[in-house]
């Protein structure tokens, strides 16, 4: 876009500006939140949720290698059985992960990872956007739901630590999952999350904008302008100035290192999201190396294993639920894919997650097992699993609140979390 | 709450606009709404030499049509359409007036964006690459190096028009619909026929009728390709296998839930499988085959007896019968409401008022779809004009950018930067990669991202350094005029703020610490830009 020299100069100048300003003359209630020091937190609990939109194919995620059926349903996008070249990876007998999962078998060896197999939202509608917002909402079958079910926990829970960011979303847009905490940031890059102006402009427009934006009007993106101009402060100061650091990663995971820095950096986060898109596999979605479900699941493996690595000591306190609105059609489609289904699979990470285990009941793959014949059935719902996280790893005394209309049992709980 | 929210800030010209709307309100709907509106009686005043200047009200509603029927006021249009009056320009757009020669002259630059496929691989490959390519996937590989400037040649060019066309609201409609029929152009082959899609199969038919928009979108390759249909083919007996496909429902899916009838508009899985069953065959030509066109495939397509929302499709039908199938989904009253719902999202608010979508639903099933007759139904609906409605919405980040283009009359520079700066606000051109295209509403484009992205290009639009787009200051804001005449021009005429509004006090009392005139005017830019009323329509 522009000469680089110049928007790095430009970046540098807004961000020193500001924050000098905010000491001279804090004019905003936000300014003054910016200006305390952040309270070191090291004990905050964080949930970070990875949402696969587009419906992953969670067959072909955690493969049931040990029944027949699923080899006769997928002649060819079957992952072969343990053992034979570009086989799943063994857990437990009946289950594997996809080949392309491997750096996840060491997490899962120190019972850090659990999987969750026939999970899932007890609706039937087979829409991306429908089956989304009733996750993100956990109001199932109320389409008339406007805030996600942690927007919930987070506006009817004080924070839990001093340093003002409690919830980030690395989205190009703002999830509905967040909605109702109105200082939930979404951003796609957070290294771009911050104000930038020409050297001479910046303290003009730094104090302007955020005296515009500081009005409390009803309208959402005015709130919105004011929160983000207020948390960019924060994240310059824990992110730099680097557009990349963390070698760890790869290039298409900085999103996590960002997160793990977040976390690191104790300035009070709470609730993580990220978005992954591309899972919508109708044609050649592929086997074990290539294809679009290998190249995704590649991606997502290589990325949560370098978090946890990242994380090291800190992975105790964090856990990681990847999820995805619905799975895919039992039975591979005509062109080398799968079609929209019902189960899928869940995974949960984390240093205190009992894991090493497949939970869920997957009944098996015969007809008569399957959902309405084609789809894994939902023996899980899966705001069993969202509840057990709130409950046991963000503490909250009881989840009912989170999920109107839905009866939470005891009995009924998975058990990943003591 | 909004209403007093606005009041305040658009302290007189809003409150007059509001107050000379609300009979509209009250008028049964049977009554020809522009008697009722102000913009209409200045119209039909006869001309004289020295007219008085357009009432607040005037003002105020041909700001409001220009926000929501084009990308936003050009310097010195709110005055123009004022003073022509809000119907009779509208009836211009509607009419889809004379192209300027302005914008021809922007696009020949991007020449390239909406040749047909086989020219422009012709032109990227040279004579005779058949030759030596057999099959797409190979010609998908040889093309690669093109791809990235091609789709940046389109987005400037899409950009270009939404900033000059005089053509403001078939602009509106080609994004609303290839929006609505969204198919993501970086979809393995998809790129290629881009520009061929948005040039020939939704610009076209933008005000057009939406049964033909239907088969146009239908049989084009970008969307048979997007949306896999291409590959779908009957269900061979046994199953299918990697070397004899079957079937794939992806395109039946999408083009009931979001094409027509709706998610709720009472279609089934078997109706799914069925339309599937029935668009078997429409493909895209193979290179053997001459390449790049709808084909339909004969010996792909399943001749059996299939069932839609109750209606038969008897056997041994082919390729007929899909056109009959569109034509059902077209005229069914689920599409109306679904249509209706979502264009009054568009022009009128986030939830769209029962009246509105029931006004144009009506006009839809009236005239067999016609778009002209919808959107002006749109536009006669009192809830269009109600105070309620105004500055109701958030501008998407296209919006955002054209509407602060056409602001400062700006031109583009021809510059493929011009599609990058909208990447960079969050909202790509064509690169929406699921079907359900991009969202229409507040609570999904109010990211604290998405605000900081829109200070930032306010910040270098007002410095003048946004790549691709030239301002004219000396023409529209020269700095020696002063900063009360930019505050005048900028923050009054165009935005609509009053005078002594607090936005207007606060951008005078920040840029007065300035002392450079070129720097005071490009931080006053900067902020009315980038304030929050400018992202509101």
């Amino acid at each position: 876009m522009t000469d680089f020299s110049r928007s790095r100069r430009a970046v540098l100048g807004t961000s020193l500006l500001s924050s000098l300003g905010f000491l001279l003359k804090p004019r905003s209630a936000w300014a003054d939140e910016v200006a305390q020091p952040v309270e070191a937190t090291p004990n905050t609990p964080v949930l970070l949720c990875v949402f696969l939109r587009g419906a992953a194919d969670g067959l072909n995620i955690v493969v049931p290698h040990a029944d027949a059926n699923y080899y006769q349903l997928r002649r060819t996008i079957a992952i072969k059985q343990p053992g034979k070249n570009g086989g799943v990876i063994d857990l437990d007998g009946r289950f594997g992960l996809h080949p392309r999962l491997a750096p996840l078998k060491a997490i899962y060896d120190a019972k850090e990872l659990a999987l969750i197999h026939a999970v899932g939202s007890p609706h039937n509608t087979r829409s991306h956007f429908e089956a989304q917002d009733y996750m993100e909402t956990a109001r199932v079958g109320d389409r008339a739901a406007t805030s996600g079910w942690l927007g919930s926990y987070l506006s009817a829970r004080p924070a839990k630590a001093g340093g003002g960011l409690r919830a980030v979303a690395l989205s190009g847009r703002s999830p509905l999952a967040l909605r109702g905490y109105a200082d939930a940031i979404a951003t796609e890059n957070l290294r771009n999350f911050r104000l930038s102006a020409a050297p001479e402009l910046a303290p003009v427009l730094s104090s302007g904008f955020r005296r515009l934006y500081a009005d409390d009007a009803p309208f959402l993106a005015q709130r919105a302008g004011g929160r983000a101009l207020a948390a960019s402060d924060i994240v310059a100061r824990v992110l730099g100035r680097r557009r990349r650091e963390n070698s760890a990663y790869a290039r298409d995971s900085q999103d996590f290192a960002d997160v793990a820095k977040l976390i690191k950096a104790n300035v009070g986060l709470e609730t993580a999201w990220l978005d992954l898109g591309g899972w919508d596999s109708h044609r050649n979605q592929g086997s074990a190396e290539t294809g679009e479900l290998p190249r995704n699941l590649d991606r997502l493996g290589r990325a949560l294993a370098a978090f946890r690595a990242d994380l090291g000591p800190a992975f105790e306190r964090v856990v990681v639920v990847v999820m995805s609105e619905f799975g895919r059609t039992a039975r591979e489609n005509g062109t080398g894919g799968t079609d929209h289904g019902h189960g899928n699979v869940m995974l949960v990470l984390g240093g205190k997650v009992q894991g090493g285990r497949v939970l869920g009941n997957l009944p098996g793959l015969a007809p008569d097992q399957l959902h309405q014949e084609r789809d894994l059935p939902v023996t899980t719902d899966f705001r069993d699993v969202l509840a057990e996280l709130c409950e046991r790893h963000l503490m909250l005394p009881d989840a009912s609140s989170l999920f109107p209309g839905y009866k939470l049992e005891r009995q009924r709980r998975l058990g990943f979390l003591a | 709450m909004a209403t007093m929210w606005w009041t305040r800030l658009f302290a007189t010209t809003c409150l007059v606009g509001a107050c000379a709307c609300s009979p509209s309100q009250a008028q049964p709907a049977a009554v020809v709404p522009q008697a009722v509106r102000p913009g209409a009686t200045a119209a039909a005043r006869p001309k004289t030499v020295v007219d008085p200047p357009p009432s607040a009200a005037a003002l105020a509603d041909a700001r409001h049509v220009l926000n929501r029927f084009a990308f936003g006021p050009r310097p010195g249009e709110v005055e123009r359409v004022a003073r022509g009056g809000v119907q009779r320009w509208l009836d211009e757009q509607l009419a889809s007036p004379a192209e300027s020669p302005l914008l021809e002259a922007a696009l020949v630059p991007h020449r390239e964006a909406f040749v047909p496929p086989a020219q422009l691989i012709d032109d990227w490959l040279g004579d005779g690459w058949e030759a030596e390519t057999r099959t797409l996937k190979e010609l998908r590989e040889e093309a690669k190096p093109h791809y990235r400037e091609h789709l940046e040649q389109l987005a400037t060019a899409e950009l270009t028009r939404d900033i000059l066309s005089q053509r403001q609201l078939e602009a509106v409609m080609t994004d609303f619909w290839a929006n609505h029929f969204n198919v993501f152009a970086a979809k393995g082959f998809v790129r290629l026929f881009e520009g061929d899609y948005l040039e020939r199969a939704i610009r076209p038919h933008a005000l057009g009728k939406f049964s033909e928009l239907l088969v146009a979108t239908a049989r084009h390759p970008a969307m048979l390709l997007y949306l896999d249909n291409a590959e779908s083919r009957r269900e061979p007996k046994g199953g299918a296998t990697r070397r004899r496909r079957g079937l794939n429902e992806n395109y039946a899916r999408e083009l009931m839930e979001l094409h027509t009838l709706g998610v709720d508009g009472g279609y089934s899985q078997a109706d799914v499988q069925a339309v599937a069953r029935i668009l078997t065959g429409w493909s895209v030509a193979r290179i053997n085959e001459g390449g790049f066109d709808f084909v339909y495939r004969k010996n792909a397509h399943d001749l059996g007896a299939k069932t839609v929302l109750g209606q038969a499709f008897p056997e041994g039908q082919g390729e007929a019968e899909g056109l009959r199938l569109l034509e059902l989904l077209a005229r069914h009253p689920s599409t109306a409401q679904h249509l209706a719902k979502r264009l009054c999202a568009r022009f009128v608010a986030d939830s769209p008022p029962a009246t509105c979508v029931a006004a144009a639903a009506a006009a839809y099933t009236r005239t067999n779809g016609d778009i002209r007759q919808v959107l002006s139904a749109i536009s006669k609906d009192p809830s269009f004009w109600a105070p309620a409605a105004r500055h109701s919405k958030l501008k998407t980040p296209l919006e955002l950018m054209v509407s602060a283009a056409r602001a400062l009359g700006a031109k583009p520079t021809g510059s493929l930067a011009l599609a990058k700066t909208l990447n960079a606000l969050g909202e790509p051109l064509l690169q929406e990669r699921v079907p359900t295209g991009y969202p229409d509403s507040e609570p999904e484009w109010a990211s604290g991202g998405g605000m900081l992205a829109r200070m930032n290009f306010a910040s270098e639009l007002g410095a003048g350094s946004v790549p691709g787009l030239e301002v004219p200051w000396d023409e529209t804001f020269p700095s020696g005029a002063g900063l009360d005449a930019l505050l005048d021009r900028l923050g009054v005429g165009l935005l609509g703020l009053a005078p002594d509004s607090r936005t207007l006090r606060l951008v005078r009392e920040e840029v007065s610490s300035l002392e450079n005139p070129t720097h005071r005017r490009a931080a006053a830019v900067a902020l009315l830009i980038g304030s929050p009323e400018f992202q509101r329509q």
